[in-house]
């Protein structure tokens, strides 16, 4: 409770702070509608030539596009500056000033940061998810409330993941390129995991679980997903929670027993 | 009252040792190499409710470590410590409730945010009710007038103003022990003399027990009554400040204003010319020397004040560091505060 607390107070004085920054509204804004325009250009290429991409068609793939854009612009807003500063801190010892006050610290530096800026690229996805379900008549209620479940899980998966990565600097000053790596392997999720040959739909499904991140969610504003797939997502959301809490437990131990 | 107790406290880090070269970055990643260094070695010290204590000792010499091992930020090797009846290894919510540490070279306060946001923060962390948030804050501003800055953002504040900041957010918990490292470091003359006579007015006033490590004596002498000296993780003194200059200065200062610019060479000969600028001379004479010498003075030299001093204590601390690493190992003489040179 004292810890939701003060995250409450942490983020609302990082909104109040991100509102005076106008630079960067700008240039966000410039930023989406390029997406948005580059979005119509790669769809349209695509589909010139085939009907469907790995059994998805035009619509489908608006749709997982959205997701894409809707959970890599979640990422560079909360996600990377809030694992970047963790990585900061651990790697400078100023983690210090953090551990020694009585709180869960991890969720503190989880929630530390804030880029607002990049809301719009989660509006775009959002749009694009929402309308390309509306234009395949799938926008009812009931996929409206299995979209908001799978992608509540797949933020939760995509952060696990990440602090996973940012906790490994009680071990490697390296993690910067480990989080650049994950970054750029996101971008695998623009395409339905059928697209790819087999082995990557391994390593996308349980390594870098991309497939849980985005085309779960994708299928859920579709109302293409199964009981198997909510388990799915339910299980791997669950595993990567666990390993990103067991990481961090194991990091600040190592920390507290060598100093670095 | 112990408010902190230390028995045979020691820490050995374990340091990997890496080859050079691609071929020894090879060997030490398949048959890793490491060695033990001992940064604290079995030393024992208590700190009284109210208590100022100045942990002294040269660059490496286990003052930090002993520090953090004692605000639980890093577990000891062997021995027991108690922090107001905590174990602060066991690093318990209420422990950490009841300390402060306070580092000259890291500080807590949010980069881009409002120095205020951070009193903020902490106030949930600390859980501190609106009206003692209100009361402590307004105290701690009586001291150190810091509600102008804590409006600014910490990036624009000057180093001094966020140290005050950093006080501000360090003791808005009203802690019974604060763990000091190096407050003062990189700070101008005027704001080191606000942080000490700060942290004297509210060690005093709070009756909050202060171990404090610094490089400026300054602080030191305005602050300690006590101080604990480590070198080489070992203590080498454990006594009042007043001792330790007493102990370790066998030599007397006398400064000597004369009417005439004089050669230093020419008062060569009543003692060591410590500085001279032709009218001002000072003399490190032996302790037992110095009425013979003064009255040598006085009698031979256009003299128009004459003064005797000890010398600064950074010469008695140089001289027990240097002591204790040429002694090293060799423990000081039975309980703390009889050190023999």
């Amino acid at each position: 409770m004292k810890t939701l607390s003060a995250v409450k107070a942490l983020l609302t004085a990082r909104l109040q702070a991100n509102m005076k920054d106008r630079v960067p509204v700008f240039v966000s804004l410039l930023n989406t509608a390029l997406l948005g325009l580059s979005v119509y250009v790669v769809i349209e290429i695509f589909f010139g030539n085939v009907e469907t991409i790995g059994g998805w068609n035009k619509q489908q793939s608006i749709v997982l596009y959205g997701a894409f854009i809707l959970i890599r612009s979640f990422v560079q807003m909360v996600v990377l500056p809030n694992c970047e500063a963790a990585s900061k801190l651990i790697i400078s010892k100023s983690i210090d000033t953090y551990l020694s006050k009585p709180v869960d610290v991890q969720t503190i530096l989880a929630f530390g940061q804030l880029r607002l800026w990049h809301i719009f690229g989660v509006l775009l996805g959002l749009g694009l998810m929402l309308g390309g379900s509306h234009a395949q008549g799938q926008l009812t209620l009931q996929t409206l409330g299995a979209f908001l479940v799978f992608m509540v899980l797949a933020c939760a998966l995509v952060y696990s993941v990440w602090f996973s990565i940012a906790s490994l600097a009680f071990w490697t000053k390296k993690t910067g390129n480990i989080s650049h790596l994950l970054f750029m392997f996101l971008t695998t999720g623009r395409f339905p995991s059928g697209a790819y040959p087999e082995w990557i739909q391994v390593v996308i499904m349980t390594v870098v679980p991309v497939f849980f991140i985005m085309e779960v969610p994708a299928q859920s504003a579709m109302g293409m997903t199964t009981g198997r797939s909510l388990a799915g997502a339910v299980l791997a959301t669950l595993a990567f929670l666990l390993l990103s809490r067991l990481l961090w437990h194991w990091g600040v131990k190592k920390y507290l027993r060598e100093g670095a | 009252m112990d408010y902190i107790s230390v028995k045979n406290l020691s820490k050995t880090y374990l340091i990997k040792e890496r080859s050079e070269g691609p071929l020894g970055w090879l060997t030490s990643l398949v048959s890793p190499k490491s060695s033990e260094k001992t940064a604290v070695d079995d030393i024992s010290f208590t700190v009284k409710q109210g208590e100022v204590v100045g942990f002294l000792g040269p660059n490496g010499a286990g003052k930090t470590t002993t520090l953090k091992i004692l605000s639980g930020l890093l577990y000891p090797t062997a021995g027991q410590i108690s922090v107001l009846g905590y174990q602060p290894q066991l690093r318990s919510k209420e422990f950490l409730k009841s300390i402060s540490l306070i580092m000259g070279q890291r500080q807590q306060l949010i980069w881009d945010l409002p120095a205020m946001e951070t009193f903020r923060l902490n106030q949930k962390i600390f859980e501190i009710s609106d009206e003692q948030f209100k009361q402590t804050y307004g105290y701690l501003d009586e001291l150190l007038k810091v509600s102008k800055l804590a409006k600014a953002p910490v990036r624009t504040l000057s180093l001094g103003e966020k140290m005050k900041c950093e006080l501000v957010a360090s003791l808005l918990h009203d802690p019974k022990v604060l763990f000091l490292d190096e407050p003062t470091i990189g700070l101008d003359v005027g704001v080191q003399r606000i942080v000490r006579s700060f942290i004297r007015d509210y060690g005093r006033e709070r009756n909050v027990s202060v171990l404090l490590t610094s490089h400026y004596m300054q602080d030191i002498e305005a602050l300690c009554e006590r101080v604990v000296v480590v070198s080489d993780g070992k203590i080498s003194f454990d006594d009042t400040l007043e001792s330790l200059r007493k102990r370790m200065s066998d030599h007397r200062i006398i400064t000597v204003e004369l009417s005439e610019s004089v050669m230093a060479s020419a008062l060569g000969r009543y003692g060591l010319v410590r500085s001279a600028d032709g009218f001002v001379h000072e003399l490190l004479v032996p302790a037992a020397e110095v009425v013979g010498v003064c009255s040598q003075v006085l009698a031979e030299q256009p003299v128009i004040d004459i003064s005797i001093g000890d010398p600064p204590i950074e010469e008695a601390l140089l001289k027990l560091f240097m002591a204790s690493q040429a002694d090293a190992g060799q423990k000081v003489k039975g309980a703390p505060g009889e050190y023999v040179a």
